[in-house]
């Protein structure tokens, strides 16, 4: 697991989020067909245990959703992908919080990974899903509209029931031929 | 031996388009904000529609749906359906999708199909016939093959095409 997270620190010139989020895909895809994520045993490393697993299985051909093991593993290194992420927009002349970078780590398929989905439930009351639809949970909001403000280069605004507007503005410029990568 | 196992198959696959279907399930689990649905589909017309999240009537065209107003106009959650939903098919919904599964004779040997890539929507099909005979389908990447492709999108247009109660 420290290997990984060494990786990740040491790659960070030049990566945006998603570049990051990829990286990280090829750099477990190379862990585990470098044998790296095995012990000395051969048993699978502390923590890797469920992704090897997935991986065995996948590459004996059978039916394995190895997108979902990869994007599972993946939210334990949110901190370190942020950590690059913050470290690349603060030499670009950004300075938000590293709060905000974690947020903007959970993209894509992490969204649907059961981590996610546990840390940050759409609603605090499940209930409310049928209830009271409008009571999102606003973290859970909180990430999805700072994913969606960027990706949408847009403004969203949210009533919430709770009595707080929620606005989410994009931070980073829209790439463009001076800056091809915000 | 192979000519008498070949034999066999053949008669297998014929009697397999031959047979009714009773009931087909089938699963739509999308990535990121795409669409989370299952549909049933039982002989008599019925069809079953769970709605479980992210059923917008406008295609996403990127990961992620926001939630709230912009001011780019209407936000595409406005249009999500949620919910679980009865309806039934007319005979020529029925019998289009009977003969897209009855086309699927390789892709019920295959059984499993896998883009190869790691972001991906995931289908589950089940289709039971009337000689008691289940078929499973398990596509990783929504993309199995153009047959399968041609039942999804039918299925997948159902979900606004019909009255649901």
């Amino acid at each position: 697991m420290q290997r990984i997270k060494e990786i990740i620190l040491v790659k960070r010139e030049g990566y945006t989020r998603t570049a990051i989020h990829e990286s990280l895909h090829a750099i477990l895809v190379y862990m585990y067909e470098e044998g790296l994520l095995e012990s000395e045993d051969g048993l699978p490393m502390e923590g890797f245990e469920d992704f090897v697993e997935a991986y065995t299985n996948y590459m004996s051909g059978l039916p394995e959703n190895i997108g979902m093991a990869h994007h599972e593993l993946m939210t334990d290194f949110i901190e370190e992908m942020a950590t690059s992420l913050s470290t690349y927009a603060l030499e670009n002349g950004y300075s938000n919080s590293f709060n905000f970078y974690k947020k903007l780590c959970w993209s894509g398929d992490l969204i649907n990974t059961p981590t996610f989905q546990t840390l940050y439930p759409q609603y605090v009351v499940p209930s409310d899903e049928i209830n009271n639809p409008t009571n999102i949970n606003p973290d859970f909001l909180d990430i999805i509209n700072i994913n969606a403000a960027e990706q949408d280069n847009t403004t969203y605004i949210y009533p919430h029931p709770n009595g707080t507007t929620y606005e989410h503005s994009p931070k980073g410029n829209p790439p463009n031929s001076d800056e091809p990568c915000n | 031996m192979v000519f008498v196992i070949s034999i066999l198959n053949i008669q297998s696959q014929t009697n397999k388009q031959e047979a009714k279907i009773i009931k087909v399930e089938f699963s739509f689990d999308g990535y990121a904000n795409q669409p989370k649905y299952n549909f049933i589909i039982y002989c008599d017309k019925t069809i079953i529609f769970s709605a479980k999240s992210n059923n917008f009537m406008d295609k996403l065209s990127k990961d992620i749906a926001a939630f709230g107003s912009s001011t780019k106009g209407a936000n595409i959650r406005f249009s999500e359906i949620k919910g679980i939903f009865k309806s039934k098919l007319t005979r020529n919904e029925f019998v289009k999708i009977e003969s897209l599964i009855n086309l699927l004779n390789v892709e019920f040997e295959q059984k499993n199909f896998n883009s190869e890539l790691l972001h991906n929507s995931t289908v589950l099909l089940k289709v039971k016939f009337k000689d008691n005979n289940v078929y499973k389908i398990y596509d990783i990447g929504a993309n199995g093959s153009k047959n399968l492709i041609k039942l999804y999108k039918f299925l997948d247009e159902l979900r606004f095409k019909k009255d649901w109660e």
